[in-house]
């Protein structure tokens, strides 16, 4: 059978996973041929700057996350507007739509996550949206319009940045989220509440407990019908309700999957040299040990580098992957880390907080005999990332606690507690 | 070849003689003076000297220690936070617009221009080695002084705390 092009590595997805799987691998083999392949035209851009695209704050060149001159320097062939549609794992080699056929030593699937379109009438029409891809926020951008109004169906981090951006391009914004409070996935009910009230004092409105049922309009949108009967007329509709991993080239070839593409503690799936990492990943979770999709940025480069050094012949274990969230919205920061609600049900979890009104200052950190597993900094946010650190220490910090809770927390005070691991004499940097 | 910068923590006084070389290092005007009092735009340290506690059991009070400095650190022995340019950057892995890098010298540089302020960097570093400036919207954190030859607060800095060293150098050097 005679293939196109073989490179020793091969990598479907050109975002977060597949550039950390590129610098994984070039850490430990320099010369190894390198293909990475997307079926997106776009030189390696982040999607999270899509929202800040849409705002105007960050144009086609700032968008992209490595120089353009990145594939040359990392000796990297892209191919790129062309989508991966079969893998053959016994023969080693994938197959493009356009039938060109590329032969691998060893595959990294990064295919990343779409955005979940729920079933109501009218999710067609022109004028409904998603964000995802650069097109979803060229597509946003091209309709959004000063006094104009927005409906967003979500609000998450995607829905929320997605608010700031339109209002910030002088619309009316609404969004509409179906549990009881913003954020549900990340922030506990203070902090949301701290959130929403930032995000209220800005002119954007939130209905909480509400669903969208219908989308109205004759030939583009005009309208939702809410879930409290109400009709909201609005020019856009944008779907932020989550996203579901891009697991459909895997599962046929075979490959094990659940929710996403299970893999090991080395990224591997259970085909022999196949990996995966990123969105659509299922990977070992670290406070759980369970496997669990965090789809976020951080988790995504980590465990693409991690998969390409392995692909190297390193032999780099995963400590598994927390959730972890920041945003700032209208000059807010918020960091929330880890488990930050256990439900009350499992039990012998502390809770610990501060708040600080006028300061908008809120943090809280939740505790697991005497480890801390999570926590929330809203407002002086500087010292989320020791916060993050004790975390990922499985640090007891159960005779400091309180100190951990100070406005003016700085990794000095954490330092000879015995917590920090690296509590030395000598730092070098 | 390259240099690394090594803190000995037990030398440092606090005497903060880095933090404003530092601030001046990085700010646009020479005159350190005349950034200091002006009300906006103020230069803005990548290092900090902070206190820490020696003893947990000693949080609630605080002694002096001897042979201190006289300065604003009154509580616990003095600790300069500043970026460490990590072999693994967790700041650089968590940076989603591509601002933060690290570069072939195992600088992990920062390039405002790319800043968006969205504190991924802030949550991911375990050392709280960067600061926010608020105003800008883009973080700030040690560069190592690229343009110069020895990084100002090395240069600043009179008791051998903070000295700048050949990789190669510093095994023989570490207790
Ligand atoms: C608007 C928005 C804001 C966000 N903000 C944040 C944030 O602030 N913080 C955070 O942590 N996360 C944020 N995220 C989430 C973050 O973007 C994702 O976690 C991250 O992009 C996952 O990276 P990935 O490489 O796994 O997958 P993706 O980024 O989804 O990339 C998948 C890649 O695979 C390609 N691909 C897929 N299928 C094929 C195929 N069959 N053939 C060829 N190529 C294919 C795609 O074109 C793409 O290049 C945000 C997401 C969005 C949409
Ligand atoms: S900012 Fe923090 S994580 Fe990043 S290199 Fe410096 S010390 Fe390491
Ligand atoms: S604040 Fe700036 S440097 Fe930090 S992660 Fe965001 S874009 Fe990168």
């Amino acid at each position: 059978m005679p293939l196109d092009f073989q490179f020793k590595y091969v990598i479907i997805g050109n975002s977060a996973a597949g550039i950390g799987c590129v610098e994984g691998i070039r850490r430990i083999d320099k010369r190894g041929t390198i293909a990475i392949i997307s079926e997106e035209k776009m030189h390696t851009y982040s999607r999270c700057l899509t929202s800040y695209y849409i705002a105007g704050h960050v144009d086609d060149e700032k968008i992209l996350f490595r120089p353009r001159d990145y594939y040359e320097r990392k000796n990297v062939t892209p191919i790129l507007g062309k989508k991966a549609v079969k893998i053959f794992p016994n023969e080693n080699y994938i197959v493009l739509n356009d039938g060109t056929k590329i032969g691998y030593s060893s595959l990294m699937i990064g295919t990343g996550a779409s955005p979940v379109v729920y079933d109501i009438p009218g999710n067609n029409k022109p004028g409904v949206f998603v964000l995802r891809t650069y097109e979803d926020a060229r597509k946003i951008s091209e309709a959004a319009s000063a006094g104009k109004r927005a409906v967003i169906m979500g609000g998450g981090l995607v829905g929320l940045k997605a608010a700031d951006a339109l209002h910030a391009r002088g619309m009316e914004v609404w969004v509409i989220v179906t549990s009881p409070q913003i954020m549900s996935q990340t922030m506990d009910k203070e902090g949301a509440e701290i959130l929403r009230k930032q995000l209220e004092e800005n002119g954007i409105r939130i209905l909480t407990e509400t669903n969208v049922e219908e989308i109205c309009g004759d030939n583009k949108v005009e309208a939702v019908r809410l879930s409290t009967g109400q009709k909201l007329s609005c020019d856009i509709v944008i779907f932020a309700k989550g996203v579901r991993p891009n697991i459909g080239l895997a599962k046929e070839a075979g490959i094990q999957t659940d929710y996403g593409i299970l893999v090991d503690a080395h990224m591997r799936t259970n085909v022999q040299n196949i990996y995966a990492a990123g969105d659509v990943a299922e990977a070992k979770d670290f406070i759980t040990g369970e496997r669990y999709v965090h789809a976020i940025w951080p988790n995504a480069v980590e465990q693409g580098q991690i998969a390409g050094q392995n692909m190297a012949g390193a032999d780099v274990e995963y400590n598994g992957g927390i959730a972890m969230n920041s945003v700032d919205l209208f000059g807010l920061a918020s960091i929330a880390v880890g488990l930050t609600r256990p439900r009350a049900k499992d039990g012998g979890y502390e809770i610990i907080s501060r708040s600080v009104p006028d300061k908008k200052f809120y943090r809280k950190l939740v505790l697991k005999d005497g480890i801390i597993v999570g926590a929330i900094s809203i407002g002086a946010v500087e010292a989320a990332g020791i916060l993050t650190g004790l975390i990922k220490n499985r640090a007891n910090v159960s005779k400091f606690k309180e100190l951990l809770l100070s406005e003016d927390l700085d990794y000095a005070k954490v330092v000879g507690l015995g917590i920090a691991s690296d509590a030395t004499k000598m730092a070098t940097a | 070849m390259k240099k690394r910068v090594v803190v000995k923590f037990d030398k440092c006084i606090g005497c903060r003689s880095c933090e404003v070389a530092c601030a001046r290092e990085h700010s646009q005007k020479l005159r350190t003076e005349e950034r200091i009092t002006a009300d906006t735009n103020k230069p803005v340290s990548r290092i900090a000297i902070k206190p820490t506690f020696s003893d947990p059991t000693e949080c609630e009070e605080l002694k002096p220690i001897k042979g201190q400095s006289r300065n604003d650190i009154k509580t616990g022995k003095a600790y300069p936070i500043r970026c460490r340019h990590c072999d693994d950057p967790k700041c650089v892995e968590a940076c989603m617009s591509g601002a933060l890098m690290k570069n072939d010298e195992g600088v992990v540089v920062h390039n405002p221009d790319k800043c968006v302020g969205c504190w991924m960097c802030i949550m991911a570093c375990p050392f709280g080695a960067i600061k926010r400036d608020v105003k800008n919207k883009i973080i700030v954190k040690c560069d190592l002084c690229p343009h110069r030859e020895t990084p100002a607060c090395v240069e600043a800095c009179k008791t051998g705390a903070i000295i700048f060293l050949r990789e190669e150098e510093i095994p023989e050097w570490g207790e």
